[in-house]
């Protein structure tokens, strides 16, 4: 056994022969005195090489060729029916997948990691690594996994039963992910092999105090006089693991570009070491070690730039669309396990003169909740799964459709376990009470759902917008294309009353059973690309204030891509016969019909406009609200005369 | 003209002979335009009844058919068909009880056409329910033309009307089989066989797989007929479709599991249940072959 490892190291490393002859010596030595110590030590750690490398497996992963992106052509009312089947790893990755992520969870059971109430423990973080849990993309010579977005989203759903799970994920999926994916080889070396063993913790500085978007950012670096070190100015806020990392990856302005009056500033990424000259801490939460780190002066050596200088854009698009995805596990993870408490909970309360868990009132509400937690899941893994199937895919709308979703029910069901354990669970340490704290966490920090979702329909209608700019233009002055408009008037009448042709024919690409599900999603397909070209026609460019549109508009798309999500995964389980298939069906189905309504409703809001949606009243009313600098009406009791 | 067509036909039946000949058979010859015989070969060899013995057993069959007959035309009359599916509510088909009911059951294994050594019985236990019971052996005869054995089976006999005339059960209203059942561990194929009138019709039957607990308690197993999927003479049709269900002939339970040894099934009734929730009409994909290329 030993020596057939040893001829694979041997091919492995030709150059190391020295070594081998070294390791046989001490492996078959029949000295009976013990080496030195010192020595036994480098042995050790060549062996610990050594296994490394023969543990290296090749991964060939054969990516088809890139597709246009699937959420934003839905606004176009093109449907890749490609997306409805449900991407699956091989049956070889799974296994591995499977028995690591098992060995994974029996670690993050025991007590000692389980008490473990901060990621600045250093055991704790070494324990991690020693599962490889740290840095799962990264390469295998670097003692990473290698693995592909969908094999590390499973781990870190493995992750996340712990409490830190929110500090373990910023570290992996933007400390960790930045230097893995943008970093050059002498960085990888010098910081990245230590934040893997655990040595050392990241964190990702880039939320500032007046913070809009990237053109915004007052954080400067400038190139000092001999051209070897940046020196940088500015503070960062909302840093977490701020105030116990050691490695700070910081995202600075090193140039303006001025054009007219366009200011298009030129971002780049540093690595800065926590012990660096002139950076103060100020810590503002300790439970998820957020601090606000302030730097003044602080000098960074040249050779400490990820990427290259003023390109960092690149890697935040890069970094911030996988790290809005990566939320998904961790609510996924909190969402299954307060819908297992509450399982739980209900039959223990469960006796023969009252059967809790068979009364409607229960039922209804926990097939809502494992219905939305289905959804959660198949959008996640759809979503990693067309990342890892395509060449340079872009996701960036279907992560924040997952960032959004995948928030929005977790918080959803913690509100629901609190209704139904109800006053138990208002006190502080209750389990729900703890859950529903962390699920709202996922609904604010660094980007709330609400201006999410305004990115997110402005982004698919920025993508239409260009490519149905012709139409739009015909649409919008009428007069001048009589006939195309009348033409139009009746090729779109079915659409106008409701009741669009259904030709995507979905229904052909999945299970025959879920056809019903598939004339649902066909329908909403459609009828939102009607409400698309409504609001571009109806309001042009201005289609970017319409908040109140916009906020529909991603409520539509973001029921689609879900629907799509179960029923591909539905009928991928069915078509195999996996265990309780029959239910996914259900479940599927459920989701399909509730979603189809909303999307109904909300479509028919934009198409009514404002003058029988409440936009205007709301309007009005606010205005009022900031004229009066606060609540306006009289008390119900005054009187006047 | 005519002639020279009767010459060619001619060659081309002499090529097919002697391409024929050229090869050894190993297989039974496929006839796909019609099979000679309903039982495929299973046919009673007993002598038919004389003339005289079927006049008189008919003559005393006659008030019995009538009776029969005479409902029949009642119920026609009547005309008042069931409109409302109770969801929920179990229609039990076949129960047992007396000994009157075994007699609608056919019960066959291997050993009865010298194919095998399987045993089994349908009989009534202490509490009036049926038990399907025997010995499953799979050992082959030497006889070297059987190459596999080991079924047991029992079968519900063809449905009929009033003097001898062969119908049709009609379980279109209905969308699950329900069977309350105390197994021994071991899994049955259920049968529900739909032979139609034309002769590929003749052998199909849908099939799908009984899984019964060791237990001692009684299970009820609901079987959408969704899930029955299609075979004919044992072998799953590659075109496949949602069973008729106004054209059932038969049920029937096999045991033709590959371990040998005892086994022992025990059937309160067999009944038929309308899920309105279960909508599904066939569980299975229908893939769109090239023409000719499956079940031509």
């Amino acid at each position: 056994m030993m020596t057939v490892r040893l001829v694979n190291c041997n091919k492995l490393l030709n150059n190391k022969n020295s070594v081998k002859r070294v390791l046989l010596k001490k492996l078959y030595s029949t000295v009976s005195q013990p080496a030195v110590q010192s020595t036994q030590e480098s042995y050790e750690k060549q062996l610990k090489d050594f296994d490394t490398l023969t543990n290296i497996t090749r991964k060939p992963r054969q990516k088809k060729p890139q597709k246009p992106p699937f959420a934003k052509n839905l606004f176009l009312g093109i449907f890749d029916t490609d997306i409805l089947t449900y991407p699956q790893l091989e049956k070889e990755d799974v296994e591995n997948l499977e028995r690591d992520v098992n060995a994974l969870g029996k670690l993050m059971k025991q007590n000692h990691m389980v008490d473990c109430d901060t990621l600045s423990n250093k055991y704790f973080r070494q324990n991690l690594s020693d599962y490889k849990a740290i840095g799962l993309q990264a390469s295998q010579f670097l003692d990473g996994r290698e693995y592909n977005v969908t094999e590390s989203f499973r781990f870190l759903e493995t992750l996340s039963v712990h409490n830190l799970r929110d500090n373990m994920i910023y570290n992996e999926q933007l400390g960790v992910q930045t230097l893995v994916k943008f970093a050059k080889e002498d960085l990888k070396k010098k910081y990245l092999h230590r934040l893997m063993k655990g040595e050392s913790l990241s964190a990702f500085c880039m939320s500032e105090p007046v913070f809009a978007d990237f053109n915004s950012m007052q954080t400067r670096a400038s190139l000092s006089n001999d051209q070897k070190t940046w020196i940088l100015n500015g503070e960062k806020t909302w840093v977490v693991n701020g105030s116990s990392a050691d490695v700070l990856i910081v995202f600075a302005v090193t140039d303006v570009l001025t054009k007219d009056i366009f200011k298009e500033t030129k971002l780049t990424a540093f690595v800065v070491e926590r012990d660096s000259p002139g950076i103060s801490y100020e810590s503002i939460d300790t439970s998820m070690e957020i601090a606000n780190v302030i730097f003044k002066d602080t000098p960074v050596p040249a050779e400490n730039i990820i990427g290259e200088v003023n390109k960092a854009d690149k890697i935040l698009t890069s970094i911030i669309t996988e790290f809005r995805l990566s939320s998904g596990s961790p609510c996924i993870t909190l969402t299954k396990q307060i819908l297992n408490k509450l399982t739980k909970n209900i039959i223990d309360q469960s006796n023969d003169t009252n059967m809790l868990h068979q009364t409607d009132a229960i039922r209804g509400k926990i097939g809502e909740i494992v219905t939305s937690l289905y959804a959660m899941e198949s959008i996640v893994y759809l979503t990693t799964g067309i990342i890892d199937s395509y060449e340079n895919q872009d996701c960036e709308l279907e992560s924040a459709i997952v960032k959004i979703f995948c928030s929005q029910n977790c918080s959803n069901t913690s509100m629901t376990s609190l209704d139904v354990i109800g006053t138990p669970a208002m006190a502080r340490n209750h389990w729900a009470n703890k859950c529903h704290e962390e699920s709202l966490k996922y609904l604010a920090l660094h980007e709330t759902n609400d201006s999410l979702k305004m990115v997110v329909a402005l982004m698919g209608l920025q993508y239409a917008g260009i490519r149905i700019n012709d139409l739009i233009n015909k649409l919008r002055n009428p007069l001048f294309h009589g006939g195309f408009i009348l033409k139009r008037m009746w090729t779109n009448r079915r659409n106008a009353s409701d009741d669009p042709k259904l030709d995507l024919q979905l229904g052909d690409h999945i299970h025959p059973s879920l056809y019903a599900a598939s004339q649902h999603l066909e329908y909403c397909v459609k009828r939102f690309q009607f409400g698309t070209e409504l609001l571009l026609s109806r309001f042009g460019p201005e289609v970017v204030n319409r908040h109140m549109d916009l906020r529909r508009v991603a409520d539509c798309i973001i029921d689609i891509y879900a629907m799509t999500a179960c029923m591909g995964r539905a009928s991928r389980s069915y078509c195999i016969g996996l265990q309780n298939a029959n239910y996914e069906m259900f479940i599927a189905n459920a989701f399909c019909n509730a979603a189809m309504e909303r999307v109904k409703y909300n479509v028919y809001k934009i198409y009514v406009g404002e003058v029988l949606t409440n936009d205007e009243n709301n309007r009005v009313i606010s205005k009022s609200v900031f004229n009066n600098k606060g609540y306006f009406p009289k008390h119900p009791l005054a009187r006047n005369f | 003209m005519f002639p020279v067509f009767r010459q060619i036909s001619c060659t081309l039946c002499k090529q097919n002979i002697t391409r024929n000949k050229r090869f050894f058979k190993t297989s039974t010859s496929l006839n796909v335009f019609w099979e000679r015989d309903d039982k495929g070969g299973y046919k009673d060899n007993r002598p038919p009844p004389s003339f005289k013995e079927k006049m008189r057993d008919g003559l005393k069959e006659l008030k019995h058919e009538i009776a029969l007959w005479s409902e029949e035309v009642k119920e026609r009359f009547e005309n008042d068909p069931l409109l409302i599916f109770r969801p929920g509510e179990v229609d039990v088909k076949w129960q047992f009880g007396n000994e009157e009911s075994l007699k609608k059951w056919i019960v066959t294994s291997d050993s009865d056409n010298n194919e095998g050594f399987s045993k089994c019985s349908l009989s009534l236990t202490n509490d009036g329910k049926g038990l399907f019971s025997g010995d499953l052996s799979l050992r082959v005869p030497k006889d070297g033309r059987v190459k596999r054995a080991g079924y047991c089976n029992m079968k519900t006999i063809r449905a009929r009307k009033s003097f001898k005339r062969e119908t049709h059960l009609d379980w279109t209203s209905y969308n699950m089989l329900v069977m309350r059942v105390r197994g021994d561990g071991r899994s049955y194929l259920l049968n529900i066989n739909t032979r139609g009138y034309w002769d590929i019709t003749w052998n199909d039957v849908y099939h799908y797989v009984l899984f019964t607990r060791g237990g001692p308690y009684w299970q009820v197993a609901k079987i959408p007929f969704s899930k029955f999927f299609l075979a004919s003479k044992g072998r799953v049709q590659d075109r496949q479709g949602p069973i008729p269900l106004n054209k059932i002939t038969s049920f029937g339970i096999t045991a033709g599991e590959r371990h040998a040894g005892d086994f022992s099934l025990e059937i309160d009734y067999i009944g038929l249940e309308f899920d309105p929730n279960h909508t599904e009409e066939f569980a299975y994909e229908m893939y769109k072959m090239p023409k000719y290329l499956v079940a031509t």
